[in-house]
């Protein structure tokens, strides 16, 4: 049975899909199955072994040319002298909705209250908002002509310049909508793994402007970057 | 050395979840020696990237601040390792973008392929080695990237997936066309059949 699954695996790994694995087999960081689908195709293919032999040169380059060695010894000291400036944040509170509850606020926090964490509360609020202003869009846009649109058609509101923004960890839903809708920005990304969310502004909004107005909210957003 | 990759999964990744879990009641001694344990991949990782020592420093520096911070708020969802690496990758990024030194696109990476040393400098540096190495610094900081992940801190498809907040398919499509990229300074630079 685990010898016909595995010749089922290699038989659906082709030697494109081998292609690309090839350096991470090479560092052995490709599963068991796939790694006895790509030992079998390996053997039949000299093409593949060319380019296996290619991998492991280019790993052996890296390996070599790499070695930066340590960070410089006094760099620690220098982080830890930051230490006590630094605020650590609590963590993502599960068990205490009143606290929940409390830090959000208002009627938009009620409405979704039943989610266990601030943070998940803050993306949905925020993901929803999104949802809105796009309806909005296509509602004002279909309105006049009564004419059928598709959801994606153009969008002007918020397909301009890109700001990395990060939140209070206390940052009320219903106040953190309004500074993004104030903007006209749309969220179109995030939390990525820092917790920051990737906004859009208007086409031809000043960046600047809007990242100052951002940072006038300190008690809202706790970090502001231009991106792409 | 063990790399970043390795240490991922088992006894060090244990290791680092103890000490960051340490670390978000501010315990400055885990956090020391959780620095310790990750400055060197980090260091390596970012002075590949941002490639001038001082920002380098000045990026880990954030980065160390940002794990302090946030210990309390990991939720284990990825490795110790590859959430710092995704602090570390979105700070990089974020100063690289701010001082208007980002990565090398196709077109400012296709001028730089004119500077690809010449059959001729080939002939002088009989070294393939030394070339690749060469020709692996003029790739973008996107592919220079994904292959110091994969090559060097031996991360995984779904690690590196992790750190860049990429697809794992993603992963792979820009690993290979980093990897094209590659032959083809190669090619350019006299070595023939570089190009599978």
């Amino acid at each position: 049975m685990t010898e016909r699954r595995n010749a089922q695996s290699s038989a659906t790994l082709t030697d494109e899909d081998v292609f690309e694995l090839l350096p991470w087999y090479a560092t052995g960081k490709t599963t068991p199955e796939e790694t006895k689908a790509i030992d079998q195709r390996l053997a039949g293919s000299p093409r593949l072994q060319a380019e296996l032999a290619m991998v492991r040169r280019e790993q052996q380059v890296s390996k070599v040319g790499e070695t930066f060695g340590d960070a410089p010894p006094e760099l620690l000291n220098r982080i830890l002298g930051q230490l006590d400036g630094a605020r650590q944040l609590p963590p993502i509170a599960r068990d205490d909705p009143e606290q929940a509850r409390g830090a959000a606020g208002g009627w938009l926090a009620r409405l979704f209250g039943f989610i266990p964490t601030p943070a998940l509360r803050l993306a949905l609020a925020i993901a929803c908002l999104v949802v809105v202003v796009e309806s909005a869009v296509l509602l004002r846009q279909n309105g006049s002509s009564g004419t059928y649109e598709t959801a994606s058609a153009p969008d002007t509101t918020a397909a301009g310049p890109q700001l990395i923004v990060t939140f209070q960890p206390n940052a009320g839903l219903a106040a953190a909508g309004s500074t993004i809708s104030e903007l006209g920005a749309n969220i179109v990304k995030g939390p990525r793994p820092d917790g920051a969310y990737v906004i859009a502004l208007p086409q031809g909004a000043d960046v600047d402007a809007a990242i100052a107005k951002l940072r006038g909210h300190s008690d809202l957003i706790a970090s502001v970057d231009r991106g792409s | 050395m063990k790399m970043a990759g390795t240490r991922a999964k088992g006894g060090e990744g244990a290791v680092d979840a103890a000490l960051l879990q340490r670390v978000a009641g501010g315990d400055r001694n885990a956090f020391a020696e959780l620095y310790r344990r990750l400055q060197r991949p980090l260091y390596g990782y970012l002075m590949k990237l941002v490639r001038e020592r001082e920002m380098v420093e000045d990026v880990l520096n954030e980065t160390m601040m940002e794990v302090w911070r946030q210990a309390a708020r990991f939720e284990g969802r990825a490795s110790v390792n590859t959430w710092v690496f995704s602090i570390a990758h979105h700070r990089a990024v974020s100063r690289l973008r701010r001082k208007r030194e980002t990565a090398l696109d196709e077109e400012s990476a296709a001028a730089i392929e004119d500077e690809a040393p010449t059959p001729d400098a080939r002939a002088e540096s009989s070294d393939m080695n030394r070339l690749l190495a060469t020709l692996m610094e003029q790739l973008s900081f996107e592919h220079r990237e994904i292959l110091h992940l994969a090559y060097y801190q031996e991360f995984s498809v779904q690690e590196i997936a992790e750190a860049l907040d990429l697809p794992a398919n993603t992963v792979k499509t820009r690993m290979f066309y980093a990897r094209q990229r590659l032959k083809a300074l190669l090619e350019k630079s006299g070595v023939q059949g570089a190009v599978a």
